[in-house]
């Protein structure tokens, strides 16, 4: 008989799945959030009920055990959009319970390896959106982005965000996920959203798009042009959103 | 008629776009309530023009005005184009309009000599000040000195900037007089000098003072042009390599020659040496950070890079007898000689082996590329399935590796089909490159 694990797609759910795990010692052969589960035909499903104090023992115990860096690494892996982050989750505790700090040295593991590389991939978005974020003046005021990421990256993006522009009010709009990043100069915060009704442009936005497009254009060295490299660098996925790389 | 700051940034950019560095790393600066910005040590990139090249500072000239006459330079002033300069409050407005949108880093500003070295200083500086006091900047701002400023104007912009640099225009002195008759060698070492002295200085004033101002906290850098001149990839690498060591340099930056000044000093209609630029990016790395001497990596005897093997690949070549490597028991810095395994890989190694012996699959999932490793490492003291330990056999293989081959080689390698009796088509020593193959 397979477990198949079933969780609130939360964070302290899944965390809540995994002590289930240790506590019963019937290790589940995958962990999902409830909505989407594809279940084997021989998998047999175990509801988790999320309960804040079995989460933060097993946030507690990853800590003790294998140290803060590991519990970093887990939690930048859960923003990921990869459908078995949660099953491989799990199997890097399992694992890294057994090994203590031992889980920085078996880089080869494949539990060990497979999270390390899903983290890399959601940080190296994260990192690029730092630069490729294009943020528009509306007329009320509040400089407002647009996202589009693989991977629900806005709490890694707000903290940078926030302590980059104090003085602007920020509105992330991550239109994968339907979440957005509000920053009010006090402090930044996550809010679900179900779409989103836009203010005008302020007066001189268009001005100030104009000449950054003018400068992109400007800038390239014809003689050198190569859009492979370009490409490779910049990938065209996040085009959509960069002012320089769109009209008006 | 009046300019309008469209076209001002059109030919200021126009102007400054075959300057190289466009970095915005080395330095750590958080943000602070009430001022704008901060700076990250790795950099960011913004974005990507369509030469492929980063896009991380508005990369604009103070004016391209200038009373100098360098010859491969757009800027000159024999040369008849279109001019402008921007006012000091302008530019600082149009770089911080950019920056609150996230379309930049910061400002890297270089500059044209407008009536004096002196008087194009002032206004750059001017510019830094007004975004570090009047605007609260905190971000970025790499900016240019000019040839024969005097050392107060150079200490002054260190103050404001992050990164300043020296450029060195051109690999040798003898080039330099011929090409920038108006930049002597002492107008572009004296002032590299100085930084690199204030630097240290500063380095001692915050160890003593932890609110010290700083001076250029990101190092300085400079660049040369190459291809335009006859000095050789051996003169260029060995002297890449003096100014790290004497003036402790942050970047050396190279820039392809590419003919749009049309004097006739200079070669015309060749095609840009691109690939030579490439080649010797990676023999700077190598000397940054693969520890690497100049020596090792090219001679009087082979002064040339060479077009179809990256310069790592040709040392392990031409010192076979260091090989192979076990990958279970080499030190760090034995490692990194082996070409595909790079700094990080290197590390990867050291940490992973602690857990167990390595062998080929844990490799690759440390990501090492063994498309180029495989010849060199043994894993246990078992070569890579497949590989024989021996030069002809090697080199084919390397030079053959089509993926890693960057665009314009003289030729294209053919894989050639091997028989058994005919023999192979290898070169027995290393190929010597005359210069200006490439």
């Amino acid at each position: 008989m397979d477990w198949a694990y079933l969780y609130d797609g939360s964070w302290e759910g899944l965390l809540c799945a995994v002590f289930e795990a240790f506590a019963s010692k019937r290790w589940p052969r995958v962990v999902l959030p409830g909505d989407n589960a594809q279940l084997a035909f021989s998998d047999q499903p175990v509801h988790i009920v999320t309960d804040p104090v079995k989460a933060e023992r097993v946030e507690r115990g990853i800590v003790r055990r294998m140290g803060s860096p590991a519990h970093n690494t887990l939690w930048t892996v859960f923003l990921s959009g990869d459908p078995d982050k949660s099953t491989l989750i799990y199997r890097y505790i399992r694992t890294g319970m057994n090994k203590g700090r031992g889980v920085y040295q078996a880089l080869a593991h494949d539990d060990i390896n497979a999270v390390d590389r899903i983290c890399y991939h959601v940080s190296h978005e994260a990192h690029l959106l730092h630069g490729f974020t294009r943020f528009s003046l509306m007329e009320n005021g509040v400089y407002y982005a647009r996202i589009t990421p693989k991977n629900s990256v806005l709490p890694l993006l707000m903290p940078f965000f926030a302590d980059r522009y104090t003085d602007q009010p920020l509105l992330v709009y991550d239109a994968s996920h339907d979440l957005a990043g509000v920053y009010d100069l006090h402090e930044w915060y996550l809010v679900e959203t179900h779409g989103l009704r836009l203010p005008g442009l302020a007066e001189e936005e268009t001005a100030c798009r104009r000449l950054w497009k003018l400068f992109y254009n400007t800038i390239a060295i014809a003689q050198r042009e190569n859009p492979k490299c370009r490409r490779t660098n910049m990938s065209k996925r996040y085009w959509g959103n960069m002012t320089e790389l769109n009209s008006l | 008629m009046e300019q309008t700051i469209q076209d001002k940034l059109q030919i200021l950019t126009d102007s400054a776009k075959y300057d190289v560095a466009c970095t915005s790393s080395g330095v750590d600066r958080a943000g602070v309530k009430g001022k704008l910005g901060n700076a990250l040590a790795a950099g960011i990139c913004h974005s990507f023009s369509a030469d492929g090249r980063c896009i991380s500072l508005l990369k604009v000239l103070m004016t391209n005005s200038c009373v100098f006459d360098c010859h491969y330079c757009l800027n000159r002033r024999s040369n008849d184009h279109p001019r402008a300069t921007f006012a000091p409050k302008e530019l600082a407005e149009l770089t911080i309009a950019f920056y609150r949108r996230n379309y930049i880093e910061g400002l890297f500003l270089s500059s044209g000599v407008l009536k004096s070295p002196d008087y194009t200083m002032e206004q750059m500086c001017e510019t830094l000040r007004l975004l570090r006091d009047n605007f609260g900047f905190r971000g970025y701002i790499h900016a240019k000195t000019i040839p024969g400023a005097t050392p107060e104007l150079v200490a002054r912009m260190g103050a404001l900037a992050d990164r300043v640099s020296v450029n060195l225009e051109l690999p040798s002195e003898g080039s330099l007089r011929l090409l920038a008759p108006d930049k002597p060698k002492r107008n572009i070492l004296r002032p590299m000098g100085q930084i690199r002295d204030r630097i240290t200085g500063n380095r001692e004033e915050l160890a003593l003072y932890r609110h010290a101002p700083s001076f250029a906290p990101a190092g300085q850098s400079t660049q040369m042009i190459i291809g335009a001149t006859p000095d050789t990839d051996y003169q260029i690498v060995r002297l890449a390599e003096s100014l790290y060591r004497k003036y402790e340099l942050k970047r050396v930056f190279y820039s392809a020659f590419i003919p749009v000044a049309g004097s006739t000093l200079l070669p015309a209609d060749q095609p840009v040496p691109l690939l030579r630029e490439h080649r010797l990016y990676q023999a700077d790395f190598l000397l940054r950070f693969y520890g690497f001497t100049a020596e090792e990596i090219l001679s009087e005897q082979v002064p040339s890079l060479d077009p179809m093997l990256d310069p790592k690949c040709l040392w392990a070549l031409r010192h076979l007898d260091l090989f192979p490597v076990e990958v279970n028991r080499a030190d760090l810095e034995t490692l990194l000689r082996v070409p595909g395994i790079g700094p990080t890989g290197a590390r990867r190694i050291v940490t992973a082996r602690g857990a167990g012996a390595l062998r080929f699959e844990d490799l690759k999932k440390l990501r090492i590329v063994l498309r180029r490793a495989a010849y060199f490492i043994t894993c246990s003291g078992r070569y890579h399935k497949g590989v024989r330990f021996d030069y002809d056999f090697i080199y084919r293989n390397l030079a053959a590796d089509t993926r890693r081959q960057p665009a314009g080689l003289p030729f294209a390698p053919v894989p050639e089909q091997l028989t058994l009796f005919a023999p192979a088509a290898v070169p027995a020593a290393l190929p010597a490159f005359g210069q200006g193959d490439m």
